[in-house]
C-alpha cells in the first residue's frame, strides 16, 4: 500500500468516490474494506425507540397547538423584561395625564379671560365712568 | 448514496409530513434511522444513543418547514446527526474520556469470537478516537457511511477540496497509529 503521508498535502491522490467517476485503486479498496470489516458496530436501538421518537413527535404538534403556558398577560417568557418597563410607563401616565390636563384647562381659561377684558376693557371702563 | 428514486421518495415523504401526515415521518425514520444512528456512533460513542437518535429525529421534524426540497433530504438529515454530534461531543468535553467510553463499550457491544477481529476493532476504535474531531467527521462519513465527497461538503458546509484534503490526512494519521499498533491495512 503506497504511503499518502509521502505524497504532498497539495495534491491529495484520487481518493475512491463513486460520484467523481474515479475507481478506487486496489490499495484505497483494500483500506476501505479493512476499515468497514473492522469498525465498530453500533449497538441495536431498543425496541420502543421508533414509537418513543414518533410519540414525542405527536406530544411537539399538540404542544404547538396549545398556547403555552408560560404567558403573563399574553406576554412570553422571552418578552418579560418588557413588563416592569410597561408598568413605569403607565405609571408615568397616570401620574402626568391629570397635570397636563389641568395645565392646558388652565392654559385655555386665561386666555378666554384675556380676550374677553381686551374685547369687553372698553365696554368695562366706559360703563364704569359711568357711575362716577 | 442515494438513488434519484430514493431522493424523490424521500421529498415525496417529506411534502406529505408538511401536510400533517405523521405516518410518512415514520418511514422516513425507517429509511434513514440505521445510517444516522451509524453516524452518531462513530462521532459520539455509545453513551444516550438513543437520545440522540431520538434528538435528531425531533429537531428534523421541527425543521421540516424550513427545509429545502432542492437539497437532498438525507444530506439535511446527516448534517443535524452532526450537529448533534457536536452538541454531545462538547458535553463530554474531552476526547480522553471519549476513548475511555469507546474502550468501555468495545467489549459489550458485539460477538466476536475471533480475538485477532476483536483486536482489530479494539484499534481501529482507539485510532478513530485520537483523531481529530474535524479528521474524524470526514473519514467516518467518507469511508466508513460511504457519503460521496460533495455530500460531505453539505454537512459540514465546507469546500470539495478541504473534504478532500482532511480525508487524505486523516487517512493518513489513522494508518500511522494502526501501523504503530502493529496492524498493516
Amino acid at each position: 500500500m503506497t504511503d499518502p503521508s509521502r505524497r504532498s498535502p497539495r495534491q491529495p491522490h484520487c481518493y475512491f468516490d463513486s460520484e467523481d467517476g474515479l475507481d478506487p485503486t486496489e490499495s484505497e479498496q483494500r483500506w476501505l474494506t479493512f476499515l468497514r470489516s473492522y469498525a465498530p458496530v453500533a449497538p441495536v436501538a431498543t425496541k420502543d425507540l421508533e414509537d418513543r421518537i414518533l410519540q414525542s413527535i405527536q406530544s411537539d404538534r399538540v404542544a404547538k397547538a396549545i398556547p403555552p403556558k408560560n404567558l403573563i398577560w399574553g406576554i412570553s417568557l422571552h418578552h418579560r423584561w418588557g413588563i416592569p418597563v410597561l408598568a413605569a410607563a403607565s405609571l408615568l401616565l397616570a401620574m402626568g395625564l391629570p397635570w397636563l390636563l389641568t395645565t392646558r384647562y388652565q392654559m385655555a381659561e386665561m386666555q378666554e379671560l384675556e380676550d374677553f377684558l381686551e374685547d369687553n376693557w372698553a365696554e368695562v371702563t366706559l360703563a364704569s365712568s359711568e357711575y362716577l | 448514496m442515494a438513488s434519484q428514486t430514493e431522493v424523490n421518495d424521500d421529498l415525496a415523504l417529506v411534502q406529505a409530513c408538511l401536510e400533517g401526515d405523521p405516518r410518512s415521518f415514520r418511514q422516513l425514520y425507517q429509511r434513514h434511522q440505521a445510517r444516522v444512528r451509524s453516524i452518531l456512533f462513530q462521532l459520539a460513542g455509545a453513551t444516550h444513543l438513543d437520545d440522540l437518535v431520538q434528538e435528531v429525529f425531533l429537531r428534523a421534524w421541527r425543521g421540516l418547514p424550513k427545509f429545502q426540497q432542492s437539497a437532498q433530504f438525507s444530506t439535511w438529515l446527516y448534517r443535524i446527526a452532526w450537529n448533534v454530534a457536536c452538541d454531545q461531543r462538547r458535553r463530554f468535553a474531552q476526547q480522553r474520556q471519549q476513548v475511555q467510553v469507546l474502550g468501555r463499550i468495545a467489549p459489550l457491544q458485539q460477538e466476536a469470537p475471533d480475538l485477532m477481529k476483536r483486536h482489530y476493532q479494539e484499534v481501529l476504535q482507539q485510532g478513530l478516537a485520537q483523531l481529530s474531531w474535524q479528521h474524524r467527521s470526514v473519514l467516518v462519513l467518507h469511508d466508513l457511511e460511504e457519503q460521496p465527497q460533495k455530500a460531505i461538503a453539505d454537512i459540514l458546509k465546507i469546500p470539495v477540496g478541504t473534504v478532500k484534503s482532511r480525508l487524505f490526512h486523516a487517512r493518513a494519521a489513522l494508518r500511522t497509529y494502526l501501523q504503530k499498533a502493529g496492524i498493516q491495512p
